[in-house]
C-alpha cells in the first residue's frame, strides 16, 4: 500500500506542472484479482519535453505495473503524448488513484469466487519410497553383532566359572593341616635350641636372642600379644592384663627377657647356671601358661 | 672388652646428679617429668631442644629452673619481629675516648640460652642463632669467638597465634636434637600447682652442679654401650621413614614427602645413650630408643598435602613405624 502511494506521489510530482492539460482515465473500476486495468493519460507534447516522463515498472503491494506504452497522438491538430499503464492487483478491496489534477479514480479489486462444493477433493499423494542402503541398516547390523558376541562371551564365561568353581570346591574339601598349639611349637623350638648347643660353642648372644624370640612368638600365638614389635617393658606391662599369667609365671618371663636383654644389648656373659636356668624357666613358663582344653569325656569322667 | 657390671656401677655413681637437678627443678615445676627428662638429655647429649606447647605450660619456667640449678651463665632472649642479629650475637661499638671499636658481646655468650618464642623473630635472627648453635662459635667484626661449653640453646614456640610469626625452616629445625611437645598437666598435678602458686613463696632453686660436672657427665655418657642390634634398630626406624613400603607400611608412603635425615640417626643414638644414662644403665635397650623416638623424629619428617588433608601428623607416622619395626 505504501508503495502504491509512492507511485501516486511520483506521478503527482511529475505531473503537477501540466495538470491542467493532462487527461486521465481508467478503463475499468471493478476487476477480479489478477485481471488487468489500463490507466491512460495524455499531455501536450511540448510539456513532455519540459518534464521527463518516468513511470516505475512494478508495484508489489496492491497494484503491479505489468507494462506501459508511450505514444504520440494527434488530436484536433495538437500533438499529445499518450501514456498507457497496464496494472493488475492481487489484493482484494477498494483502492484509489489520485490524479495529478486532483481527481480521484476509484476502483475495486474483487476476490475470485470459489465454489468449494463443486470442487472434487482428492487424497494427498503419498510419499515416494526410496530403496534401503547399507548405511541405513548398519546400526541394526552392529547391534546384532554385539548381541551375538555377548551371548558367545556369556557362554564361555559360564564355562570358565563352572571350571573355576569346581577347583574351589575341591580346595574347600582339602583337609587343612592342623595347626600345632602354641605351647607345642614353643616347646619344640626350645628343644631344638637346646640341641644346637650354642652356649657350649660360645654363641651366647645367639642363644639368648633365640630364647627371647621363641618366648615372644609363643606370647603372640598363645595370647595374641604382638610381642615381636614390643620391648621387654612393654611386654611385661601387657602380660599383667592376662589372668592366665600368674605372678610366678610373670617372674619367670621377667627373668628370661631381662637376662636376654642384658646379653643382647649389654655384652653380658652369663655363667652356665643362668643360661640353663633361662632354658628351664622358658619351658616352665610355657607349661604354666599353655592353653588347657578339657574334652567332654574328661569332664564326664570328672563328674 | 666392656665390663658391663663395672660400667653399670660407674653410671650409677655418675648419674646421681640427675636426681639432684630433678629435685631442684621440681621445686618450681609440678609434673612435666617428660619435659624435664628431655632437657637433661639435651644437656647430656649436647643437643639443643625446642619446646612447643600452648602458653602457660611452664616451658620458660622449666628452662630457667634448669639453668638456675646449674651454676652457669644463663640468658634469656625474648624473640620479637624487630630483633636484629646484632642484638643476639653482639656488635662492634665505637669508643670516642679510645678512637677504636670495642666488641660488645651479645646474650648468646652464655652456657644456657633461652630463645623464647623463637618463631617470632625474622629469618635472619633465626639464622644467626641456628648458625651459632651449629658452629658453636660467633664472628663479630673480623674476630671469631668460641662459645663457652656447655652451650645449650633451649628454644620455645607455641603452636597457636601463628599470625606474624616466622616458621622455622625444616633445615633449621633439623639442628634441634629434640622437639618436645608439652601437654597439659593432669587434674591432680594442676591442683598441686594451684596450691604451690597460691600458697607461700616458692622455694629458691639452688645451684647444685658446676658446668664442669656437665662436661664430665657427657664424657661418661659417651661410654654408654650401644649394641649393634640397637644400631640396626635405630637405622631400621629411620629407614622406615624413608621407605615405609619395606616395612609393610605402604599406607604411609603417600603421607611422607621426605624421611628423617642421617642427623636423625645420630641424634637418636645420642639421645638414647643419654636416656639410658639418666635411667642409670650402662647400655642402651630398645625401650630407650622408643622413649625418645618421637621427640627426636617429629620435626624431621615432611608431610604431604594428603597427610594434612587426612589429619595425619608426624607423631601418627612415627607411632605406626615403631609399632611395626621388629624390636631386637
Amino acid at each position: 500500500m505504501r508503495k502504491f502511494f509512492i507511485l501516486i506521489f511520483t506521478l503527482f510530482i511529475y505531473l503537477t506542472s501540466f495538470s491542467q492539460s493532462a487527461i486521465t482515465n481508467l478503463n475499468k473500476t471493478k476487476f477480479e484479482i489478477g485481471d488487468q486495468i489500463v490507466y491512460s493519460f495524455s499531455l501536450p507534447i511540448e510539456k513532455s519535453n519540459e518534464i521527463g516522463i518516468y513511470l516505475p515498472k512494478e508495484i508489489k503491494d496492491s497494484l503491479e505495473i505489468i507494462g506501459q506504452t508511450i505514444d504520440t497522438i494527434e488530436r484536433q491538430g495538437k500533438k499529445y503524448l499518450d501514456i498507457r499503464c497496464y496494472f493488475t492487483s492481487f489484493v482484494a478491496g477498494k483502492h484509489k488513484i489520485i490524479n495529478p489534477n486532483g481527481r480521484v479514480l476509484d476502483f475495486e479489486v474483487m476476490p475470485f469466487p470459489i465454489d468449494t462444493l463443486k470442487i472434487e477433493i482428492k487424497d494427498i499423494k503419498a510419499n515416494s519410497k526410496e530403496p534401503f542402503t547399507i548405511s541405513e541398516i548398519m546400526p541394526i547390523i552392529i547391534w546384532v553383532l554385539v548381541a551375538t558376541a555377548l551371548l558367545i562371551g556369556s557362554y564361555f564365561g559360564y564355562k570358565l566359572w563352572k571350571k573355576y568353581r569346581k577347583v574351589k570346591i575341591k580346595e574347600i574339601f582339602i583337609k587343612p593341616k592342623p595347626k600345632l598349639p602354641a605351647d607345642i611349637i614353643a616347646l619344640n623350638s626350645l628343644e631344638e635350641l637346646r640341641l644346637k648347643r650354642l652356649i657350649e660353642n660360645g654363641r651366647t648372644k645367639e642363644y639368648y636372642s633365640e630364647i627371647s624370640e621363641i618366648i615372644r612368638e609363643y606370647l603372640y600365638n598363645r595370647f595374641e600379644i604382638s610381642a615381636m614389635e614390643m620391648t621387654t617393658e612393654e611386654i611385661l606391662r601387657e602380660v599383667k592384663r592376662y589372668s592366665d599369667i600368674n605372678n610366678n609365671s610373670y617372674l619367670l618371663l621377667e627373668y628370661i627377657l631381662k637376662n636376654s636383654d642384658l646379653v643382647k644389648f649389654a655384652k653380658f656373659f652369663p655363667d652356665s647356671y643362668i643360661s640353663d636356668k633361662c632354658m628351664k624357666d622358658a619351658n616352665e613358663f610355657v607349661n604354666q601358661t599353655k592353653l588347657i582344653v578339657q574334652t567332654q569325656e574328661k569332664e564326664e569322667e570328672n563328674d | 672388652m666392656i665390663d658391663i657390671i663395672e660400667l653399670n656401677a660407674k653410671i650409677e655413681r655418675e648419674s646421681a646428679f640427675v636426681d639432684m637437678i630433678n629435685n631442684e627443678i621440681h621445686k618450681s615445676i609440678i609434673g612435666q617429668q617428660g619435659m624435664i627428662e628431655r632437657l637433661i638429655i639435651g644437656l647430656l647429649a649436647n643437643g639443643h631442644i625446642l619446646l612447643e606447647g600452648v602458653p602457660g605450660l611452664a616451658k620458660t619456667q622449666a628452662i630457667t629452673s634448669l639453668a638456675k640449678s646449674i651454676d652457669a651463665k644463663f640468658s634469656r632472649i625474648q624473640f620479637t619481629p624487630d630483633l636484629l642479629p646484632a642484638d643476639l650475637i653482639g656488635t662492634m661499638i665505637y669508643s670516642p675516648k679510645d678512637e677504636s671499636f670495642a666488641v660488645k658481646k651479645g646474650p648468646i655468650f652464655s652456657n644456657f640460652v633461652l630463645a623464647d618464642e623463637i618463631n617470632r623473630a625474622p629469618a635472619k635472627v633465626q639464622s644467626a642463632l641456628l648458625e651459632a648453635m651449629q658452629e658453636r662459635q660467633v664472628t663479630i667484626g673480623e674476630k671469631t669467638y668460641k662459645l663457652e661449653e656447655p652451650f645449650l640453646v633451649l628454644a620455645t614456640q607455641n603452636p597457636i597465634e601463628q599470625e606474624g610469626t616466622y616458621a622455622l625452616p625444616e633445615a633449621q629445625l633439623d639442628r634441634f636434637m629434640m622437639k618436645v611437645v608439652i601437654t597439659y598437666p593432669t587434674q591432680e598435678q594442676e591442683k598441686l600447682i594451684l596450691r604451690q602458686q597460691v600458697g607461700s613463696a616458692l622455694p629458691k632453686i639452688e645451684a647444685v652442679l658446676k658446668p664442669e660436672s656437665i662436661l664430665h657427665a657427657r664424657e661418661v655418657v659417651k661410654q654408654v654401650y650401644i649394641d649393634e642390634k640397637i644400631e640396626s634398630y635405630i637405622t631400621d626406624i629411620v629407614f622406615a621413614t624413608r621407605f615405609p613400603e619395606n616395612n609393610n607400611l605402604d599406607k604411609l608412603k603417600p603421607y611422607i614427602s621426605y624421611g628423617a635425615s642421617p642427623r636423625a640417626t645420630i641424634n637418636l643414638a645420642l639421645a638414647s645413650r643419654a636416656y639410658a644414662f639418666i635411667k642409670r644403665r650402662g647400655y642402651v635397650i630398645p625401650e630407650d630408643v622408643r622413649a625418645i623416638c618421637l621427640d627426636v623424629m617429629r620435626h624431621r619428617i615432611g608431610l604431604t598435602y594428603e597427610a594434612e588433608a587426612d589429619n595425619i601428623t608426624t607423631e601418627d607416622i612415627i607411632n605406626d613405624i615403631i609399632n611395626k619395626v621388629d624390636v631386637p
